[in-house]
């Protein structure tokens, strides 16, 4: 059964079409908490200022192109996702001992930790790919980004100095390989 | 066989296809369901990837002029203010903690949390920043009737309960911070874990060694009072 989406809803659509409103609404209700948070957690102002954009920003592009559709209240799924980021920084950093813990993931269950986790997957997942990306040579590097950051690829044609009919044969091959090596990390066909 | 369909997944979608090789992909695809996976692992990758490419300058300049309003570190005290608010700690600590007694377990692990003072442009922002600075000044006799009215206003506020119930603990009303702190852990807040470790120290404080065991071990290796959590329950052993 479909979930219904949540009132808070027009906060991201907010976001996503830069409404000064909805964006200081967002502010409002929850930058002062994930300070309190970081901070009161190892962090420092700046470390906070960081994780809030960089999880705004995660919202942001899955909301502009995968539509997530909000089904629980936004501010603890802003704040959920805030910690696990910023947790996951203070592993890298190894200030907090690694573990697979499955006890954490008990209360799996709740509309804000199930939305957290799915931004999260969708992190990781993003993760994979680009380093698959970046182990493909300069030139697939060049064509795929340049494909799919430009509007036009008979211009990124033009300029990479191929043809149209190249540049889609030799796309198709890059993506080909960047997909292998996504399924090799991954497993089956790719899914996780 | 994979491979193969690997390639014409992905000439199929950058339409490196004939009109003949499409139909073809098309009417196999409609028998194939690893087919249709890979089509749609594929659409994934790309869309993934457009996404990590996509230009948020725009966003990042409408977010730059917020941050630097909510995000804003407290502003360096003067040296003599420092000196005299740790003078003014100390004598309260003196008169108030009797720090000469023996360290117990709790004195030593407890948490010195902080309220932090942000503009939050609601309309409990005077209150909020009246609160935080009794409570940053460890006066919790005031901070404890703010907070009971801000919590009474808004008790789905995990931050505000967070600090109530402190406050609560800190003016020897530990029936009802034990309430809170629990309320807090059946929640799912960011406070989840710290509510259990406050109560572990709650319980310290009255030497229920058994059930601030019980609360410690509720912390998962994940949280930053894990090791605090394991030294304490090391000790109680």
């Amino acid at each position: 059964m479909a979930k219904t989406t949540h009132p808070d809803q027009h906060l991201i659509d907010g976001l996503v079409s830069h409404e000064a409103t909805a964006i200081n609404e967002i502010y409002k209700r929850c930058a002062s908490k994930v300070k309190s948070y970081i901070v009161f957690n190892n962090g420092s102002v700046d470390d906070a200022e960081d994780i809030f954009q960089e999880v705004l920003v995660d919202i942001y592009n899955q909301a502009k192109y995968k539509h997530l559709q909000l089904t629980c209240p936004f501010e603890p799924f802003m704040l959920m996702v805030c910690k696990r980021k910023w947790l996951n920084a203070l592993k890298k950093k190894s200030l907090l001992q690694v573990t697979n813990n499955e006890d954490d993931l008990l209360s799996v269950g709740e509309d804000t930790f199930l939305m957290a986790e799915q931004l999260e997957a969708q992190n990781e997942k993003a993760r994979i790919f680009l380093d698959a990306f970046k182990k493909l040579g300069d030139r697939c590097q060049e064509i795929i980004k340049g494909s799919l950051q430009n509007d036009g690829q008979e211009i990124l044609a033009q300029t990479l100095g191929v043809t149209y009919g190249y540049l889609r044969k030799k796309k198709s091959e890059c993506m080909a390989s960047l997909y292998k090596m996504v399924q090799a990390k991954l497993g089956n066909h790719g899914e996780r | 066989m994979a491979n193969d369909k690997i390639l014409q997944t992905a000439r199929y979608v950058e339409g490196d296809m004939d009109d003949k090789e499409s139909l073809a992909y098309e009417t196999q695809l409609a028998a194939d369901p690893e087919l249709q996976q890979y089509l749609a692992n594929y659409r994934e990758i790309n869309l993934s990837l457009a996404m990590q490419f996509a230009d948020n300058t725009a966003l990042k300049e409408v977010l730059a002029p917020l941050n630097g309003k909510y995000f804003v570190a407290r502003q360096k005290v003067p040296i003599w203010k420092w000196l005299s608010r740790v003078a003014a700690v100390l004598l309260f600590g003196l008169l108030i903690w009797a720090p000469w007694r023996a360290k117990n377990l709790a004195d030593k692990y407890a948490i010195n949390a902080k309220m932090e003072i942000v503009e939050r442009g609601n309309t409990n922002e005077d209150l909020e920043t009246e609160v935080a600075n009794y409570f940053n000044q460890g006066n919790f006799k005031k901070a404890l009737p703010l907070l009971e009215k801000l919590h009474k206003a808004h008790p789905e506020d995990a931050f505000n309960t967070y600090f109530y119930a402190i406050t609560l603990a800190k003016t020897h009303k530990t029936t009802q911070a034990i309430n809170l702190f629990e309320n807090l852990f059946a929640g799912n807040s960011v406070y989840k874990e710290d509510a259990a470790y406050q109560l572990a120290i709650i319980y310290l404080q009255q030497k229920n060694n058994a059930q601030a065991k019980k609360w410690l071990a509720k912390i998962s290796p994940e949280n930053l009072r894990y090791e605090a959590a394991q030294e304490i329950i090391n000790e109680l052993k």
